[in-house]
């Protein structure tokens, strides 16, 4: 695998360019986008998975927008009310420990007691997103399975060689690979799968199918026992992001454009001239009217009732 | 209730700007408050409402950079499209795709799937060097479901009758990728390209489709036989060429080749 040594953003410079301005923040994000060899080693791991080109590229983008996240939380932990566009004062000296605070929170790997590369990072949380994704979504699952059906040469052959290694009938061998199928969507579904080569993680369930056949509705997986019945967190957790987000796209949609753009452009920190000037406002004045007028508007769609039922989810 | 001077109220607490006791005032004020309380609650779900329009807004800059650095959109990709996580499927695909039991019994199927692939009639077109490249359906594929149109569809296509094959997916109200790939398959060797490339297309524009590299290449295929010198074929043919990784590599290749050798 690649290492960082061929991306040319060290962490502290990614780091203060997310913070400076809106952009600094989007060179050092469109070299990223644009970087051959992360690019590659990233659609590469996707597909492992079983993924698309298209899939690689949106994890890519869910990575990068969770990054500005967190090291702006990390930065400002004491801010009421952050957004993608919060940034140092440009007055204010950034301060190096702060810097290696964030830069230690975030890339460091306790297990390893080493920093990750670029590639590392983004590899370990594209592996993390898609398993989660493939909890919660039927669609991804079944692309998966696809993905495992389709290879019927090298894949089916090996599980099936290793099958009559170990003393196997031909049929018996092909049972384990169908029983294997049956099990799969199953673990993709729970608690098994943390990305990777999916058609591997296929061949291990397949084998220890056969070494726990006496229990071959919960089999375990190599250095994985019982993960299945382990009560997941984070999986909820998700689903309740997605059910807000479900919601706040709803309100949102039933704002016109204009007010949308209204508030997007102040969110991101221009000026009422600029925002006037964009959105289509007489002046300044009337675009800072419009921008109270339209976040009044926002809170009026907001059931909050419903907001509270998906805490509770 | 008004909620105007709530709002401002709210607004200079979240922006720190109140001065010390105005704040102190705010606070108490809120606990006292359920209308304030909720006032202050709506306006941090407002705050995140409005943060996913600069959170879209910032994915709509990843993917145009992305599309810059390629130079095209490639055949993957509809990036303008920001969702990741694929449509739930439709009707009709859960009609035989969605039984994992079936697909367990579809498996042992495939090794046929893979003669077929090499066995298979290649369509006879005027051109049948690009015919020859074509990737045809596998056999997988073609398990019968609970729709009547459909279990009809595939036995006229399973005979060769297109037209009929056509004729049936055509009744099924709702269209997903596989009747799509069926239809743009069943064009084809009607040699009917710029519906089959159609149809391909309509795949490629919906993300998370299990036949998006298939269709791709098919796409390719199919433009290149309306025109050999689509640019957006032959762009999208090298890239394949030049990625190893791509499962359409080695024929891309080759395919790349046997064009040169016609020039």
């Amino acid at each position: 695998m690649n290492t960082s040594s061929t991306i040319e953003t060290t962490y502290d410079e990614l780091i203060f360019a997310i913070l400076q301005d809106e952009a600094t923040r989007d060179d050092a994000l469109k070299k990223l986008t644009q970087h051959d060899t992360l690019n590659e080693e990233i659609v590469a791991c996707t597909k492992l998975m079983g993924g698309t080109e298209n899939d690689a590229f949106n994890l890519m983008d869910d990575v990068l927008i969770d990054l500005v996240k967190s090291i702006q939380q990390l930065a400002f932990p004491n801010k009421k009310i952050l957004n993608l566009n919060s940034f140092f004062d440009k007055e204010e000296i950034k301060p190096a420990p702060l810097i290696k605070k964030i830069r230690t929170a975030i890339f460091f790997d306790k297990n390893e007691n080493k920093e990750k590369t670029i590639v590392e990072f983004f590899i370990g949380k594209i592996k993390k997103g898609w398993s989660d994704q493939l909890r919660i979504n039927e669609d991804l699952r079944q692309q998966v399975m696809n993905f495992i059906a389709k290879d019927q040469t090298d894949l089916k052959r090996r599980i099936v060689g290793k099958m009559k290694s170990l003393g196997h009938t031909n049929s018996q061998a092909e049972d384990i690979y169908q029983q294997g199928f049956i099990q799969l969507e199953r673990l993709l579904k729970g608690n098994s799968y943390h990305g990777g080569d999916v058609k591997g993680f296929f061949r291990s369930l397949c084998i220890n199918l056969k070494l726990n056949e006496r229990r071959i509705t919960k089999p375990d997986l190599p250095g994985e026992s019982h993960h299945l019945d382990k009560h997941d967190h984070s999986m909820e957790l998700q689903m309740v992001k997605n059910e807000q987000k479900k919601l706040l796209e709803n309100w949102l949609s039933q704002l016109g454009e204009k007010c949308r753009q209204t508030l997007q452009l102040w969110n991101d920190g221009f000026s009422m001239k600029e925002i006037a000037e964009k959105a289509g406002h007489e002046n300044a004045a009337k675009a800072a009217l419009a921008r109270f007028r339209c976040m009044g508007k926002l809170q009026e769609l907001i059931d909050f009732q419903s907001w509270k039922k998906t805490d509770l989810a | 209730m008004n909620k105007e001077p709530y709002l401002k109220r709210i607004e200079s607490y979240f922006e720190e700007q109140m001065s010390v006791e105005e704040k102190q005032n705010f606070e108490s004020e809120l606990k006292s408050s359920p209308e304030l309380s909720e006032a202050t609650e709506k306006y941090k779900i407002s705050r995140q409402a409005i943060d996913l329009l600069s959170e879209e807004a910032l994915r709509s800059k990843l993917k145009d950079w992305r599309k810059k650095k390629n130079g095209i959109v490639t055949i993957n990709e509809p990036l303008e499209k920001p969702v990741a996580i694929p449509k739930p499927a439709t009707k009709v695909r859960s009609m035989w795709s969605n039984s994992i039991r079936k697909m367990a019994v579809a498996a042992s199927f495939i090794l046929l799937a893979t003669a077929a692939y090499f066995l298979i009639d290649a369509p006879t077109s005027n051109d049948p060097l690009l015919a020859y490249f074509y990737a045809p359906e596998g056999d997988e594929k073609l398990r019968s479901g609970g729709n009547p149109d459909w279990n009809l569809a595939i036995e006229e296509f399973n005979n060769k009758n297109y037209k009929q094959a056509i004729s049936h997916i055509q009744e099924i109200k709702s269209s997903n990728d596989v009747t799509e790939f069926y239809l743009g398959q069943s064009f084809f060797y009607l040699k009917d390209y710029k519906s089959a490339k159609e149809n391909y297309q309509k795949i490629l524009d919906r993300p998370g489709s299990s036949y998006r590299e298939e269709a791709g290449w098919n796409h390719i295929v199919t433009s290149l036989l309306i025109d050999r010198n689509d640019e957006v074929a032959n762009l999208r043919l090298d890239r394949i060429r030049a990625n190893s990784r791509e499962s359409f590599y080695a024929k891309a290749k080759e395919l790349k080749k046997q064009l040169r050798m016609e020039e």
